[in-house]
């Protein structure tokens, strides 16, 4: 295993619009109205189109290969929670900081431009050790 | 028509099913335009379609989904790279369900293999089922 004193992941950001929920519908398959119909997604308690989760969510691996390389993929395990939704408009970051609990575990985030936590959890890779 | 799947048909312990497909070069090209930034290991495809071959195997496996499932919790370890093109058969299991504050809660368990059956990820995701 490699050591890094890398506290900190280095943070990336996009832009989430209609074109980017769209382009993330076609790859994934997932064309769940909420997410690509702004008519009937005004009708549900969320009141208009969100993201989905997991567009969000690879920032997350992106921040983490931004930072240690993509070696560092290998073993390496999340779990998030999805906390908050993302709105067409929202500007998101991912980032992380190294978890005090134990060796190689960072706590990760994806935040909007309000500095509100849309994801919260953890990352442990095997790669780094300390 | 299939009926759509409820909250009651999830049995713990039972395989929900499997699928297998294979990335094309065309979403990885999509892909590159959404996150131009992300760099993929030499002859792999970037992590992220890990998750992508989950959801996919989600939308593909559990059909007809009731409208309004919640996804509120994913976690997912990566075993190795998967190479553009690999077929990738993901298999989902349910491991879990409850209800708890009127919300109906399913946990699927997630594994997918390539090449000669090697292991590329596992994972879990928690699901708010809508029915």
């Amino acid at each position: 295993m490699r050591e890094t004193t890398l506290d900190t992941l280095t943070p990336v950001a996009l832009k989430v619009d209609r074109q980017v929920i769209l382009a993330y519908a076609q790859i994934t398959g997932d064309f769940n109205p909420i997410h690509v119909d702004p008519e009937f997604a005004a009708s549900t308690p969320l009141g208009g189109v969100i993201a989905h989760g997991t567009l969000s969510l690879n920032l997350i691996w992106q921040s983490l290969a931004a930072s240690f390389g993509s070696e560092a993929m290998r073993g390496a395990a999340i779990d998030i929670r999805f906390t908050k939704p993302v709105r067409d408009g929202d500007t998101v970051e991912a980032g992380g900081r190294r978890s005090a609990d134990a060796p190689g575990r960072f706590d990760v985030w994806v935040r909007n431009q309000d500095g509100i936590d849309v994801i919260e959890g953890t990352m442990t890779l095997s790669y780094v050790a300390t | 028509m299939a009926e759509v799947l409820t909250f009651d048909s999830f049995r713990p312990g039972a395989s929900m099913g499997r699928t297998t497909e294979a990335i094309d070069g065309e979403a990885v090209e999509s892909w590159r335009q959404l996150y131009p930034r992300d760099a993929a290991p030499a002859g792999e495809l970037p992590s992220g379609f890990a998750t992508v071959l989950l959801m996919r195997a989600y939308m593909r496996i559990l059909t007809p989904r009731p409208p309004g499932n919640i996804h509120v919790r994913q976690r997912l370890e990566l075993l190795a790279g998967i190479a553009p093109g690999e077929e990738v058969t993901t298999e989902l299991e349910c491991v879990g369900k409850e209800l708890k504050r009127e919300r109906r809660y399913v946990e699927l368990a997630c594994s997918a293999t390539g090449k000669g059956g090697r292991p590329l990820f596992d994972g879990r995701m928690t699901i708010i089922w809508a029915a």
